[in-house]
């Protein structure tokens, strides 16, 4: 790992922790940190940018430090936060927005005067139109209100920070090879219900009785409360009441509190949550990312990451704590090779129920006393989708190459391209 | 000949060389019960006896000295295969023995040391151990316990033992 601080690139470092998160449901924004022991004989200051690398130069974040203090006569130790942390020192005032977009509200509601940085959106989320009323209110409660309601959150390992959509089609499959023995799944209590009240607006002077909000400039607004509730169809009848409401969040509208409510659905209403560690090759697990991981040799786990701490050796290695999660078994695929009627070879390989899988088919070379055959398949790839129950896929074979080695004769039968220079011939 | 922090010692010794492949914490078995042995590189070990001979007193005494300075690293050039190698080394402890003899002659004899080398004499970068040709771990088929891998032709296969067949 290398420490970058004001140009000066710092390798010889310890106790480092890092462990960047968001939270799925958007009920906080975590500010994500770092702290590390530097050695070094120089000051560090407060203020400064901090960036952190892999040995390969691989972004991991660009924070700003909030604590520097000399830990011994070699090591400094610093701390640093994200850009975000500056949002909890400053407010900002109260007011009703209609028609304006995502992007705006962030401009001119969150990131407006006082500590400025740049920061990156994703074009879909930045086009979004916002309507609601907003309290006065911290800048971090405004971000992490306007995230609640959009679906977003804040990656803060990109940039300074990214706001994105919550990917719900992309997963990342992580294979044995690379999963540490063994993950765990624990299970929360059930969730029965979901519930939600969300608000429209009307400008006017209240009548007695009319629950009212008032913005900046004294302008009062009339307030319509309405609900929704979603209950967990997968709940025994011995479950108890849990009910998780959400209450004075007036971001929600009509518009928006189904999609917030199908994304607070998919949290808690799957109640499994996993750990697993994961060899790192040259790419990194950033929170909110939707893996699939193998739990055993019988099961996979597929959930959204929430937290992914880091362990450093010659590689990388990651902690990954995944929410939301389901459980599936894995079946067996067999994928047989054959000649006619001759099976020449048959494969065995393991994949969650639903896969698509999409295998490269080999060239099989099979040698016997008297001869030499060397067959090729006819399709490239062995492809379908795993079901549940038993899993088979036959793939048809023909002879490329026959060879006599009691005659020194080779017969070329089926083969793509063949060249031959003097007395070497390549057979493609 | 060898030497401490620039001054050479021409000192009868028995040198006991040990290179040692220093794995990470994040070694560990992985899912497809294969070991991930995370190597940070190879350090060395030298276990060097010292046979100060008789006379020689005086030498002794100031090796000792330099031996036991209580310093975090010395620069140690040592014999190495064909060659030499400097390295940074930390000595932990020296021992050595006390002999009194019925003729009331003493002497301290024996000085005996481990010199362990702070950083590696060999090391593949990140980027390196990404690409150093080793094939990727198997995306493990379902294998049973006590499966045997081969890699073919670019491929994991493992060997279902009762049938001898090839999977």
């Amino acid at each position: 790992m290398i420490v970058e601080i004001d140009g000066t690139q710092y390798t010889e470092i310890k106790n480092l922790s890092f462990i960047p998160q968001i939270d799925i449901s958007a009920d906080t924004v975590p500010i994500n940190d770092l702290s590390v022991d530097i050695n070094t004989d120089n000051d560090i200051p407060v203020g400064m940018e901090l960036y952190l690398y892999d040995d390969m130069y691989h972004d991991l974040c660009k924070y700003i430090i909030n604590y520097a203090d000399r830990v011994d006569a070699e090591f400094v130790r610093v701390e640093a936060s994200s850009m975000l942390y500056a949002l909890d020192n400053e407010r900002v005032q109260a007011e009703y927005v209609s028609g304006i977009t995502f992007k705006d509200m962030l401009d001119y509601s969150v990131f407006v005067n006082g500590f400025v940085f740049s920061y990156e959106i994703e074009p879909t989320l930045a086009a979004k139109i916002v309507t609601g009323f907003f309290p006065e209110q911290s800048k971090r409660d405004r971000l992490q209100w306007l995230l609640l309601a959009y679906n977003a959150y804040a990656d803060q390992q990109t940039g300074y920070v990214y706001f994105r959509e919550l990917d719900q089609q992309t997963t990342t499959d992580i294979p044995k090879g690379r999963t540490y023995w063994k993950p765990s799944v624990q299970y929360a209590d059930y969730v029965t219900a979901i519930k939600l009240t969300y608000y429209s607006f009307v400008e006017g002077v209240p009548a007695q009785g009319d629950k009212y909000v008032e913005d900046w400039a004294g302008t009062q607004y009339i307030v319509t409360e309405n609900t929704l509730q979603l209950n967990n169809p997968n709940v025994p009848q011995t479950a108890l009441p849990n009910v998780i409401e959400i209450d004075g969040v007036m971001s929600l509208n009509s518009n928006n509190v189904s999609e917030v409510a199908s994304r607070l659905a998919l949290l808690y209403f799957t109640r499994i949550e996993a750990q697993a560690t994961v060899l790192c090759d040259d790419t990194y697990i950033k929170p909110a990312t939707k893996v699939r991981l193998y739990l055993d040799d019988t099961r996979t786990v597929t959930g959204y990451v929430e937290s992914a701490s880091y362990r450093v050796g010659a590689r990388i290695a990651q902690t990954l704590k995944l929410v939301a999660c389901t459980v599936l078994d894995v079946k067996r695929l067999i994928v047989s090779y054959v000649y006619g009627d001759m099976i020449l070879d048959r494969r065995r390989f393991s994949f969650p129920i639903g896969f698509n899988y999409e295998i490269l088919n080999p060239i099989l070379d099979i040698v016997s006393p008297k001869h030499r055959y060397v067959y090729r398949p006819l399709n490239e790839y062995a492809t379908g989708t795993i079901i549940d129950g038993e899993n088979t896929n036959t793939q048809q074979c023909d002879v490329a190459l026959h060879w006599y080695s009691d005659q020194s004769l080779l017969h070329i039968l089926s083969v793509s391209e063949i060249e031959q220079d003097g007395s070497v011939v390549d057979i493609g | 000949m060898w030497s401490i922090d620039g001054t050479e010692w021409d000192v009868p010794c028995t040198i006991e060389r040990t290179s040692e492949m220093t794995s990470s914490e994040i070694s560990g078995m992985m899912l497809d019960k294969t070991y991930f042995n995370d190597v940070i590189g190879t350090y060395l070990k030298y276990d060097i006896k010292l046979a100060v001979p008789k006379g020689w007193e005086h030498t002794y005494t100031e090796l000792y000295k330099v031996l036991t300075d209580p310093i975090g690293v010395h620069v140690f050039v040592l014999p190495y295969s064909d060659g030499i190698v400097t390295i940074n080394g930390r000595i932990d402890s020296v021992k050595d023995v006390y002999v009194r003899k019925p003729n009331g002659k003493m002497h301290w004899r024996g000085i005996a040391f481990t010199v362990q080398a702070s950083t590696p004499t060999k090391m593949y970068e990140l980027g390196e151990l990404l690409q150093i040709g080793l094939p990727p771990l198997p995306n493990d088929s379902g294998a049973a316990e006590g499966t045997t891998y081969v890699y073919v032709d670019g491929d994991w296969q493992y060997i279902d033992d009762a049938e001898d067949n090839y999977y």
